[in-house]
């Protein structure tokens, strides 16, 4: 049995241009290409013989993927036959007739169809802002943290979805109420708008959404790209350079210094600043200088990687907050910060997107030593080599 | 109020109502009535006549009565028969009014 020939073709014009998209299947119909079947993307072809036959869109009034029963019968006494649905946005129907009766012919009435898909799109709209309203509530009153601590429902991919779909559905639902109101008015729809001198600003959308749908990937407070493009990295294991109050040999002799990985963690952030605080990569150094109980000296270092340089500020700055740090001067990282209790001592050190935090128990002054962590702290390490 | 949601009725609207009040009628029935009524002067295409057809059931001015195959058939209710009333009495309102001053 021969295979159909299938051929996919993208729309040529944007949705409210129904004479353009009308005609751009007829056109398709008169070259051999007959519609049978439309996904949200895509128009499925195959090929035949050269036809004459029309094709309308009907602004849908039923729920998705529910078939217009009633519609459809009537619509079958007169010759027109359901084809599919664009987005549950259009219905299509067909006519075979080479003269066949208009669908519409009172634009009062066909406004009234088009108040239907206006009041759904206004749903629509309405149910995008709620969340969105609701996004940004949480953010101010339900944590008192702003940018360490995120809400659960700012999920990367609703903070993504969300802005995306809402701008779309306006867009939409005013381009509906525009062709709805010129109904109202008396004014027919356009006829024959040429969907080939279209097909130009179509393109451009197109290329604005995809450039919307990745611009979360470039923004300073999202930069999503970041965090899936690591930089080149050195092992974990080499950050046993000289660190302050303890030479390369005494790590190297120490039987009880031993190297921790917290291990990959994320923080999901808020609509308005959603991914400041992602500690994808984090690590520490925990070793007892000397092995004696309770009272050993200790020195731990634990380095967080942020997403993007933009968000070191805020993010060290609710850190210093939460440990009741003060910010201290310094010639060697953009913020730092210090705090004292029960004999710790405690070091915030920032500088581009990495924060170091330092915990130091023991005879020596942390303050003192504070350009030994400048190295660490410009170096990009692979926590990946760090045996579990 | 029957009114509020036909503050005035397309002239479409207004000859399906009439089409109605001569039998219970199928699509197809009502736009053959419309034609030969207005002699061909007013034609009504399936996607206007579904459109006021289903905000009709939709008010509650006719009401689904047979279903055969793909055809159906409706009848109007009584407050599709006063709603017609009263856009006759508003219509006959209106030619009463241009009659007043200019000769026709």
């Amino acid at each position: 049995m021969k295979k159909e020939k299938t051929v996919l073709r993208l729309l040529p014009a944007n949705l409210h241009h129904i004479s353009a998209i009308e005609h751009w299947l007829w056109d398709m119909a008169r070259e051999g290409l007959i519609l049978k079947k439309i996904s949200p993307w895509f128009f499925t072809f195959t090929r035949d013989i050269p036809r004459n036959w029309t094709y309308r869109l009907e602004p849908t009034e039923h729920d998705p993927f529910v078939i217009p029963e009633k519609q459809n019968d009537l619509y079958k006494e007169f010759g027109w036959t359901h084809v599919g649905e664009i987005r549950n946005f259009y219905d299509v129907y067909l006519s075979k007739e080479e003269h066949p009766a208009e669908l519409h012919t009172d634009t009062v009435s066909q406004a009234l169809s088009f108040s239907r898909l206006c009041a759904r799109k206004k749903k629509e709209l309405f149910a995008c802002l709620g969340l969105c309203v609701f996004i940004i509530f949480s953010s101010f009153f339900f944590f008192s943290y702003s940018v360490l601590d995120g809400s659960l429902a700012t999920s990367p991919f609703l903070l993504v979805i969300l802005p995306f779909a809402g701008g779309y559905t306006l867009w939409e639902y005013l381009c509906v109420k525009k062709l709805k109101n010129r109904l109202e008015a008396g004014i027919p729809l356009p006829k024959d708008e040429d969907y080939k001198s279209l097909k130009r600003g179509k393109r451009i959308t197109r290329v604005l959404y995809i450039l919307l749908a990745f611009s979360p990937m470039f923004m300073p407070t999202w930069d999503l790209y970041r965090i899936y493009t690591a930089p080149d990295a050195v092992a974990f294991s080499e950050i046993a350079m000289p660190l302050p109050f303890l030479s390369l040999d005494e790590i190297e002799d120490a039987q009880s210094f031993t190297l921790t990985d917290s291990g990959v963690s994320a923080k999901s952030g808020t609509l308005l600043a959603p991914r400041q605080y992602h500690m994808w990569q984090s690590g520490a150094f925990k070793g007892s200088m000397t092995n004696y109980g309770h009272n050993s000296s200790y020195l731990s270092v634990d380095y967080y990687q942020l997403a993007s340089p933009p968000l070191l500020q805020p993010t060290l700055g609710d850190l210093a907050k939460k440990r009741d740090a003060m910010p201290i001067e310094n010639d060697f990282f953009e913020a730092a910060y210090f705090s004292q209790a029960d004999n710790v001592s405690r070091l915030l050190l920032g500088k581009n997107q990495v924060i170091l935090e330092i915990r130091y128990h023991g005879e020596q002054d942390l303050l003192q030593s504070l350009e030994a962590f400048s190295t660490i702290i410009e170096t990009t390490y692979d926590f990946s080599q760090i045996p579990t | 109020m029957p009114k509020k949601a036909f503050d005035s009725l397309s002239e479409s609207m207004f000859y399906i109502l009439m089409a109605f009040q001569q039998a219970q009628m199928c699509g197809t029935e009502i736009v053959q009535f419309i034609q030969e009524r207005t002699a061909g002067r007013l034609s009504l295409g399936p996607g206007t006549l579904y459109t006021i057809l289903a905000k009709f059931e939709e008010e509650g001015i006719i009401d689904e009565t047979e279903i055969d195959g793909r055809k159906r058939t409706y009848r109007i209710t009584q407050k599709g028969i006063d709603l017609y009333q009263e856009e006759l009495q508003r219509l006959a309102q209106c030619l009463a009014d241009a009659k007043k001053g200019v000769p026709l």
